[in-house]
């Protein structure tokens, strides 16, 4: 293309109406310094912007040029740009968000009351469940209390040779643990008592043991606790005639052993010998 | 279309305000002022706004007057061009509603008569004026409007093809045309004055 035919693309660019191909190619031959397109260019420009000359000359307002000078040099002066006017879809947008931000704090607030309430509640409940334990549990240690009154009372009853062996834990079992046994030396027979021992792992077995002088012992029942610790049953020995001075439990492998394996759980010599 | 002193002179005012003369800003300021406020009221059609404007325009010549290059246009040229883009990038902020209240025959248009002449002081004769009246007068009512719309609406040539319903070659031929018109009847008077 050469200088003349740019003449009417230079028009057009001045009128900034030339498409951004053509413009970047103008712009490159001007940048070459091509005097003809250069004082074209400078021509077009001159000539477009003398329409304004045409239009009916508008008075300027007489604060103007005093408003001009007296802000030179002011910093900030040229904040006078409006804020862009905000359109129908933007106010819809900010609703939008602020709907959606009421809306979450609305279920915190929700969330929080409900989880709050259900806090208290839970914890009015545990509560109540403790004070029903502590219940239950004075209530297993007034029974028991009573019933080892009452087997002592059946010991020191006139005419009757019965010991009775009060079982103390031993530190393997928890402070609640207790226990006694009733033994009648004439039938070589008598009850076992005990209560708050541990539950038993699996393969295991409490074992009763009675003691005799020399300290042999002589192997009585094996048992297990319920939940509560607790058990109760008969005991009887076939054909010794020892004098027995104690009672030990210890914790043995599941169908018990001949002579204690594991460590004592509760032990207590006879009343009659700690008197 | 300004005579060859006067042009010399805006030069030399030019240099004095990027030397920091505010007299020469005001002086400046008195010979174009009132063309630079009836330019940007009839782009932006709101006094206030074109107020506003006005002082933007001055305030920035006075702080990139060193910019200005005598080789590349008259300082007339300049400060207009400038003036127009202000006005536009003001115009495209503003919501079209608080602005085309104002019909295009509210006296914003160009004149087809010279009775009205610029302020005493300016630097604009009547015979400038009417030889640019005159040269607008030669082109058609199409070229006429399509040239305006460009001009003192900043519409691109898409947005004036569906402003008046005409296909987009069309625009571009009356507008290329409507200029070479322009160009063939002032260019008498341009180049001695304009390219400095």
């Amino acid at each position: 293309m050469n200088c003349e035919a740019r003449q009417d693309l230079i028009l057009l660019y001045v009128a900034s109406e030339l498409d951004a191909d053509a413009s970047r190619e103008l712009c490159a031959h001007l940048a070459t310094g091509c005097r003809t397109c250069n004082g074209h260019l400078a021509e077009a420009e001159a000539l477009f912007f003398t329409l304004p000359l045409a239009l009916e000359p508008r008075p300027v307002p007489h604060r103007a040029k005093q408003q001009l000078l007296a802000g030179l040099n002011k910093p900030g002066r040229r904040k006078v740009q409006l804020a862009p006017r905000k359109s129908r879809h933007d106010v819809l947008r900010v609703m939008t968000r602020q709907a959606a931000i009421y809306l979450a704090v609305a279920c915190a607030l929700f969330a929080t009351v409900a989880f709050g309430g259900i806090y208290v509640a839970l914890q009015m409940e545990i509560r109540g469940l403790n004070a029903e334990i502590r219940n239950l549990k004075m209530k297993i240690a007034r029974r028991d209390e009573r019933i080892q009154e009452f087997d002592q009372s059946i010991a020191k009853r006139p005419g009757l040779d019965i010991d009775v062996f009060v079982l103390e834990r031993r530190d393997t079992q928890p402070p609640s643990a207790r226990g006694h046994v009733l033994w009648d030396a004439r039938h070589q027979q008598g009850r076992l008592h005990v209560s708050g021992l541990r539950p038993t792992g699996a393969g295991e077995t409490y074992q009763l043991w009675l003691v005799a002088n020399d300290q042999r012992r002589q192997p009585g029942a094996t048992f297990g606790v319920g939940e509560d610790g607790t058990e109760q049953r008969e005991i009887a020995l076939e054909t010794t005639r020892d004098v027995f001075i104690a009672a030990e439990i210890t914790l043995e492998p599941q169908g018990g052993s001949a002579q204690p394996t594991g460590d004592p759980q509760l032990y207590g010599e006879s009343d009659a010998r700690s008197r | 279309v300004t005579n060859g002193d006067d042009a010399a002179d805006d030069v030399t005012l030019m240099a004095q305000i990027a030397a920091g003369s505010s007299a020469a800003l005001a002086e400046l300021f008195d010979r174009y002022g009132s063309l630079v406020f009836t330019l940007c009221e009839r782009i932006l059609r709101d006094r206030h706004h074109a107020e506003d404007t006005l002082l933007e325009v001055y305030w920035e010549l006075w702080e990139k007057a060193s910019n200005y290059r005598a080789d590349r246009s008259s300082p007339r040229t300049y400060l207009l061009m400038l003036a127009r883009c202000r006005a536009i990038d003001r115009r495209r902020k503003v919501a079209n509603s608080m602005l085309a209240s104002n019909s295009a025959n509210d006296g914003l248009s160009p004149a087809t008569s010279i009775e009205s002449e610029w302020p005493e002081q300016s630097a604009i004769s009547r015979e400038h004026r009417k030889l640019v009246i005159e040269a607008l007068a030669c082109l058609n009512e199409p070229q006429s409007e399509s040239v305006q719309l460009s001009f003192f609406d900043g519409l691109t040539h898409r947005e004036i093809s569906e402003q008046l319903g005409v296909p987009l070659g069309t625009v571009k031929t009356r507008i290329r045309t409507g200029l070479r018109r322009l160009r063939d009847k002032l260019r008498a008077f341009l180049p001695d004055v304009e390219i400095l």
